[in-house]
């Protein structure tokens, strides 16, 4: 009885137009309770004709059939429990220990934890595998090798597949491996294909092949082989054989250009197989492929507790033993938004301002405690040395005072940096103001000007020039006031008529920093979770152990699932880490309702995690997803209006950022602590939305891209 | 000595025939080695069996001639010789032993098949052979010096290597690689194009024009093989060079070797876990778990345990090792005083296993006399007890002076050829990379772009409720220019024209709900007699009472929530309250300074009246985008050479780490070059970003700048093993350092211990200098501006220190 039968099995890679044959109407035959081994060099169309027997992949023309079914089948338990399959590669965990291996693979194929223990004390004594306690990647080769062979045993199956089991394997292993297989195929109807470039170590198969450019030279059991072609070894019988399909290649392209190309080599090949079958075309219509989406579709929401229990457990194992990027994980939010609260957006301090006065020889008169500045008498108020007042009036919180005799020096100074600027006040500055004030609009141009404070600034920091012209004004107008509150007068007359109440939103001495947190703790948390994400299955694409789940019979899309749940475990400890620590230790306040910011926060971090899956699906090298990852990242940060107002951009970027996954919800979040508004506001519930359709959209390329690969 | 002269003697003659041989030779190798010919075929079996048997003699001659110079530490006749050889990876406690007391003789002239199990220890000694890394004890002598010292040519010209992996560019063509290790090997561009043609004839290979990753599996092998030959080594290492590889292939690279060897002069070292095919080696190596088990010609071998395989010969082997390895196992995993012990006791019963002891009886004459020797060239099963020196690495005498040469080699000049072939190396990689090419061009001009548009402008159409209460309805507000005192509220608000958008409202609270609502940034409002009051309180001056003074005031209530544009609205409202006023009062022949604010800012220091902010982080901009472009294209370049395995290629054809780290230097200098000008030409020409200072600087503290990102990138990428980690630090070290380098917020405004950190990171102090430059236009003398170069400067040692550092040590 046949475990698998492959008939004139046609396959290529790349266009129709230059295809890339891989297969050329190959034909194979392998018995139940037998070693087949499959010998050739690589790049002969092996791993490919493996792939099309386990239903990885499908083939162009053909047909295939294994155990009875054809792979891929729904039901057909191929790809799946039926089959075990030892990838050339370890393509284990490195961060597993051996007893979760086996444990991982165990429950992916569907057995109970106990018969899992059960074969796994069985397999560890056979196998010789590391104790139990040992890490995969502490393991040696061979050790590691071994543990991928329990792997594809754990569960009995019908058919088991090696491929190039015992390459670079100490001698001693090699023969063990082999003397087992052979024992067990005696005593079973396990049929094995084993794949091998050594072609020597064939011998013991019941039946070899011997495959060359996509065809099969020859199949037979290697008694028969070699005395069909009078050598000593299998290896010189390959060798014959090869010195003939290489004459025959020359022969066949000669041919190719009369005859079209379902004439084939294996027509003319001495292969034990007869070839009853009608050779295929390429045009056949690959059928095959819609069935296996169709099939694909219906098991998305079919899991079994086993397969998701020992997917998670992989995907926590892996991150919780691997320090490096657990530290990423855990301290990077704390660092980053660290420097930002602390030095972002805050006063600036410790300036210097230089201050020239020409009504005062020195300027220890001001700090004179028996000078007084304003003389009350009658209807008019005199003032003397008033310059003083206000220098007493410039507090540290302002900036350091250095004073100067002349103003060329304070000029000088300030030319240097030394000082942030200056302000000077005229020689005659008390009697005009006096004089300003006594005579209002009359008063002569000369006090006009000399009743003024000249302050010349450095701004070319646009900042701290800001901060020090704001300060500057305040100071005066409390000056003012004071004044003329000791003059009996109405303080409305010094002011400007134009009158701040309290702002509806907000206080008056707001700071830069409250402005652009929520943007920057959202960023901070999508693209954490980004960066988190944006790598993992590319990883396990090239760990291999993503062909080695699939083909045990596990969807990608379950493998996506598996995914999305742990990282929304992770996800929400680290927004609840943020949020704990914005809150607790930077006090930041809210005045709207903490249970919507929360719920943003981590819809912001589903959001960048399904953004990272995203990547992850679609680049094939970590290089390529950083970059990807690297390249979003800077332009939505200044896009978002995180650091500057939306309503300064031209009006075309503007209504393209609001689109933006950010945009709207960091607006949103600015709602909500600033404003109070509860999530039933529309300008608040938006930016929920916005989140929400990005998540689907992500979700849905990430659907669409996974089921693509697979 | 004798047999040296003659030696000597023919190797003059061998050489020259050699150089001759590939011309005259050329037609018979073509013929014995193309595919399709069968009888060219059966011609190269026989002369394949022939020469195996040739090669049996040889040896055995070989054998009894080396004999007596193994005892020397300096062996003339073998190519290579290593001398109780220990080495250990991991740390010392928990050792993992790969090399254990290994001898081994590869005599010049011969195939010498270096047999095991992937994992034995392998290519470690091959890596030692050839310099790559050190021993932590015993010697090694290759082609008559040691490798890694000056004049030894190890590694460098007079060796050949083929890695396992195919360890080859793929976006090369073959033409480009053959180049580029021609250049390395310092030959000339007309001998490589020669040789270049010889050998695509001889392995059959396609068109020179083709690239790399283009050719299949087996055309990629025989042109990494090509690589190997290329110079006409004299040692030849070849890492596996048949694995996967199509039978035919095999046998025609054998057959190669076969025939370079029969001059004597060339020696080839090949490691296979393919045992039979070893059978045309002339000495084959059986190495299993860091000691050789066996080193003799394959039929001796095959006689010696009564065979009929190799691989049979190899598992016997094994199997008595580890009867006897089981015992010693337990005891050598912890140290070595142990494991000696255990070696000793296995001396204590020679004949534990029966076959060991018919290795003994079996044995022919000289063989014998070979174990006795103290420092015997053969090793059997009964290998002699040797205790291993402790291994102190760096008090080891040689390792000093190895040291000492490679500082010599760091300082020596490069040769011409190497850099010129590792610049076009890294300038066609790039070239080839169009992803990368768009990155590293299109992102920096994209950020710069968007940068501009989207930051530092003033908001326009900001709305404001208003209400005035001149007004009869909420459409028209009419005044006249002039002094003329009616309408004032009216005419005030014509000056707040510029970013708002009014929206008049018929009561104060529908404005002030419509603030609420998150409709209006804020509410104004004017009461009805505005004009009148403010005419009073103009002309009473400090005698107007209380009413007059608050019907002429403007109220004002703004939306604080959004702190950028509140603040911007109240200092609008208050310019245009001041335009207004003096525009009045001008018109009425007043002096216009009445209605200022007697805080009065005169002309700037430094700067305009009116910073924007573009300007203020403008130079922090460039400076980052240059500096981490520099690090993303850097970071990994080290890495992805290295996992690649050309890095070990290039370094067995003797390049040395600092000549790889200066050709990267030039090419990412030439491109960041490209980089500067276009960050420039962006922010400075097409957005008009303010420049008052001298451009050359502008542009040298740029570069320096991108420099100094560049060594960063260098330092990540010869820390991390994995090219994810180094671009995880990458991005990492990212956000920190923008938000701490004070770009988009003065260092002032940090705690004191952060502006501390802050000034000692690169970023820092070389943006305030950009900064000064470019808005103060300060020159260079000034020492706030060439303490950032300073910086700059320093940092960049640091990194090229602390990178050089660090590869020296991993090499080690």
């Amino acid at each position: 009885m046949a475990a698998v039968e492959v008939r004139n099995g046609y396959k290529y890679y790349g266009s129709k137009s230059n295809p890339k044959i891989v297969l050329n109407q190959l034909n194979m035959n392998v018995m139940r309770g037998s070693i087949y081994g499959l010998l050739g060099a690589s790049g002969c169309g092996k791993t490919t004709l493996l792939s099309c027997i386990v239903g990885q992949r499908c083939l162009n023309g053909g047909e295939v059939n294994v155990l009875g079914v054809k792979p891929g089948l729904p039901g057909s338990g191929v790809p799946g429990s039926r089959v075990g399959f030892m990838p050339q590669e370890i393509a284990l965990v490195g961060e597993m220990t051996v007893k979760e291996t086996v444990f991982y693979f165990g429950r992916i194929y569907g057995l109970t934890d106990e018969r899992i223990r059960d074969k796994f004390k069985t397999l560890k004594d056979l196998l010789q595998l590391p104790p139990a306690r040992q890490m995969v990647k502490q393991c040696s080769g061979g050790q590691q090798r071994r543990l991928s062979f329990a792997c594809a045993m754990i569960h009995d199956p019908e058919l088991l597949i090696l491929d190039e089991p015992t390459v670079g394997l100490d001698p001693m292993l090699r023969e063990k491996i082999w003397d087992f297989l052979v024992e067990t195929t005696r005593n079973s109807k396990l049929a094995v294909i084993i794949t091998t470039h050594y072609i020597e170590e064939a011998k013991q198969a019941n039946c070899i092949g011997l495959m060359r450019n996509g065809v099969l030279l020859a199949e037979d059991t290697p008694t028969n082989i070699m005395i069909k072609f009078g050598t000593q070894s299998i290896e010189d019988a390959f060798l014959i054989l090869s010195q003939r399909q290489g004459n025959e290649d020359e022969l066949v392209q000669i041919l190719d250009q009369n005859r079209n190309q379902a004439s084939v080599p294996t027509a003319t090949l001495p292969t034990e197989v007869i070839d009853t079958h009608e050779p295929n075309t390429m045009e056949k219509p690959p059928f095959r492929h819609e069935v296996v989406e169709s099939e694909n579709r219906k098991k998305i929401f079919f899991t079994t507790k086993g397969t998701i229990k020992a997917l998670m457990t992989k995907n926590f194992v892996q991150l919780f033993r691997q320090p490096s990027g657990f530290i990423f994980m855990l301290f990077f939010p704390i660092i980053q938004l660290s420097t930002f609260y602390l030095a972002i957006g805050l006063t600036p301090k410790d300036l210097n301002l230089g201050v020239f006065s020409g009504e005062v020889k020195s300027y220890s008169e001001c700090f004179d405690d028996n000078l007084i500045t304003v003389f009350n008498a009658n209807d008019s108020c005199q003032f003397n040395k008033l310059s003083c007042r206000f220098i007493q009036e410039l507090d540290d919180d302002v900036a350091t005072r250095k004073y100067y005799a002349t103003e060329s020096e304070a000029l000088k100074d300030a030319k240097r940096v030394n000082t942030v600027g200056y302000i000077h006040f005229a020689h005659n500055f008390s009697e005009s103001l006096y004089a300003l004030m006594e005579d209002g609009i009359h008063a002569p141009d000369g006090a006009v000007d000399n009743a003024e404070i000249g302050v010349h600034i450095d701004m070319t920091d646009q900042q701290v020039a800001f901060f020090m012209q704001r300060k500057l004004r305040d100071k005066f107008s409390n000056f003012m006031e004071k004044v003329v509150e000791e003059c009996n007068a109405s303080k409305a007359l010094v002011e400007l008529p134009v009158q701040f109440q309290d702002p509806i939103y907000g206080s008056n001495d707001i700071e830069f920093q409250q402005y652009c947190a929520p943007g920057v703790v959202m960023t901070m948390v999508f693209f954490l979770a980004t960066l988190m994400t944006a790598t993992v299955f590319i990883s396990e694409r090239m760990d291999g152990i993503w062909d080695r789940t699939l083909l045990a019979g596990v969807s990608a899309t379950e493998m996506l699932w598996a995914h999305l749940l742990t990282q929304l475990i992770i996800m929400t400890l680290q927004s609840f880490e943020v949020i704990m620590f914005i809150g607790l230790v930077f006090d930041t306040y809210n005045k709207g309702d903490t249970m919507t910011l929360i719920g943003l926060l981590t819809m912001t971090a589903f959001c960048g995690m399904l953004f990272g899956l995203f990547i992850s699906v679609f680049c094939k090298t970590h290089t390529e997803a950083n970059f990807v990852a690297t390249g979003a990242f800077y332009p939505m940060i200044i896009l978002c209006g995180l650091l500057w107002p939306l309503e300064s951009m031209p009006g075309f970027l503007q209504d393209l950022v609001m689109v933006l996954p950010f945009t709207i919800p960091s607006i949103s979040a600015r709602n909500v602590i600033e404003k109070g508004w509860s999530i039933t506001n529309e300008k608040v519930y938006n930016g929920f939305l916005v989140m929400a359709a990005w998540t689907i959209i992500f979700f849905a390329l990430c659907l669409v891209g996974i089921r693509r690969k697979a | 000595m004798a047999p040296k002269k003659e030696s000597t003697l023919s190797h003059h003659q061998q050489q020259q025939q050699q150089q001759q041989q590939p011309v005259l030779d050329f037609e018979r190798i073509k013929r014995h080695f193309s595919w399709s010919d069968p009888s060219a075929i059966i011609s190269t079996d026989s002369v394949m069996t022939a020469t195996n048997n040739d090669g049996g003699t040889h040896d055995a001659n070989a054998m009894a001639t080396w004999g007596a110079p193994a005892a020397g530490p300096r062996n003339t006749q073998a190519a290579v010789s290593v001398r109780h050889a220990f080495k250990a990876y991991g740390k010392k406690k928990n050792a993992n032993q790969v090399l254990n007391n290994l001898n081994m003789t590869v005599p010049k002239g011969t195939i010498y098949g270096l047999l095991g199990a992937s994992g034995c220890g392998k290519t470690t000694l091959l890596s030692c052979i050839v310099g790559r890394r050190y021993l932590d004890s015993g010697e090694i002598f290759v082609l008559g010096g040691k490798p890694g010292t000056r004049g030894s040519g190890v590694p460098g010209k007079r060796v050949g290597y083929m890695p396992q992996e195919i360890a080859l560019y793929g976006e090369f063509s073959i033409q480009e690689t053959m180049m580029y290790f021609g250049w390395i090997f310092g030959m000339e561009t007309k001998e490589i194009l020669e040789r270049l043609q010889f050998l695509l004839n001889f392995l059959d290979l396609p068109s020179e024009k083709r690239l790399v990753k283009n050719l299949s599996g087996g055309q990629q092998r025989r042109v990494s093989f090509a690589v190997a030959l290329m110079h006409d080594p004299e040692l030849l290492i070849l890492d596996e060079p048949t694995v996967g590889v199509d039978p035919l292939l095999r046998q025609s690279i054998w057959n190669h070797l076969v025939h370079i060897t029969k001059a004597g002069q060339k020696t080839v070292i090949i490691t296979t876990h393919y045992i039979e095919e070893a059978r045309q080696a002339h000495t084959i190596g059986l190495m299993r778990s860091g000691h050789l088990l066996a080193e003799e010609s394959p039929s001796v071998l095959l006689t010696m345990y009564k065979c009929i395989s190799l691989e049979e010969v190899f598992l016997k082997l094994s199997r008595i090792q580890s009867q006897k390895g089981d015992v010693t196992h337990v005891n050598f995993s912890n140290n070595i005083s142990l494991h000696a012990m255990a070696f000793g006791s296995k001396m204590d019963k020679p004949s534990s296993s029966q076959e060991g002891g018919v290795v003994g009886l079996n044995f022919h004459q000289s063989k014998e006399v070979l174990i006795n020797d103290s420092n015997g060239s053969i090793y059997t099963l009964n290998q002699e007890p040797y205790n291993p020196p402790p291994s102190k690495r760096n008090n080891n005498p040689n390792d000093e002076e190895s040291c000492q040469d490679c500082y010599a080699s760091l300082c020596k000049v490069t040769s011409k050829g190497k850099i010129r072939a590792l610049l076009t190396k890294n300038m066609l990689r790039m070239w080839r990379n169009v992803g990368v090419m768009l990155f590293i061009f299109a992102l920096p001009v994209m950020q710069v772009i968007l940068f501009c548009l989207a930051i530092g402008r003033d908001p326009q159409g900001l709305n404001l409720a208003i209400v005035n209460g001149e007004m009869n309805d909420t459409e028209t507000c009419f005044w006249e220019d002039g002094c003329h005192f009616a309408n004032l509220g009216c005419r005030y608000l014509n000056h707040l024209n510029t970013t708002v958008v009014k929206t008049y409202y018929e009561n104060i609270e529908d404005a002030k709900a419509a603030v609420r609502n998150g409709d209006a940034w804020g509410a104004l409002y004017i009461t009805e007699n505005f004009t009148d009051a403010f005419t009073a309180r103009a002309a009473l001056g400090r005698d107007s009472d209380d009413e007059t003074l608050e019907q002429s005031e403007v109220k004002v209530w703004l939306d604080m929530s959004n702190q950028q544009i509140g603040v911007m609205l109240n200092r609008d409202i208050q310019l245009a309250y001041r335009d207004f006023a003096m525009g009045l009062l001008g018109q009425c022949g007043n002096n216009p300074k009445l209605g200022d604010v007697p805080i009065q800012f005169r002309d700037p220091i430094y700067g305009t009246m009116n910073p924007s902010f573009t300007d203020f982080v403008a130079p922090g901009v460039i400076l980052t985008i240059v500096f981490f472009l520099a690090v993303a294209l850097t970071s990994s370049a080290l890495i992805i050479e290295r996992t690649e395995g050309l890095l070990d290629r290039s370094w067995v054809a003797g390049v040395s780490p600092g000549e790889i780290l200066f050709s990267h230097v030039v090419t990412q200098f030439v491109v960041m070059c490209g980089q500067t000008a276009l960050v420039l030409i962006f922010m400075l020409v097409v957005f008009g970003v303010t420049n008052n200072g001298d451009l050359f600087w502008v542009i040298v503290l740029t570069l320096l700048q991108g420099m100094c990102g560049m060594c960063f990138g260098f330092l990540i990428s010869s820390v991390c093993e994995l090219e994810r980690n180094a671009i995880q630090l990458a991005l990492g070290s990212f956000y920190p350092t923008l938000l701490l380098s004070g770009v988009i917020w003065p260092i002032e405004g940090m705690p004191v211990v952060l502006r501390y950190i802050s000034l000692c990171l690169p970023l820092t102090l070389a943006t305030s200098s950009l900064r000064s430059i470019l808005t103060r236009g300060w020159a260079i003398y000034e020492s706030d501006v060439y303490i950032g170069y300073l910086s700059t400067l320093s940092w960049i040692l640091g990194f090229l220190i602390l990178t050089l550092l660090v590869l020296r040590a991993k090499r080690g």
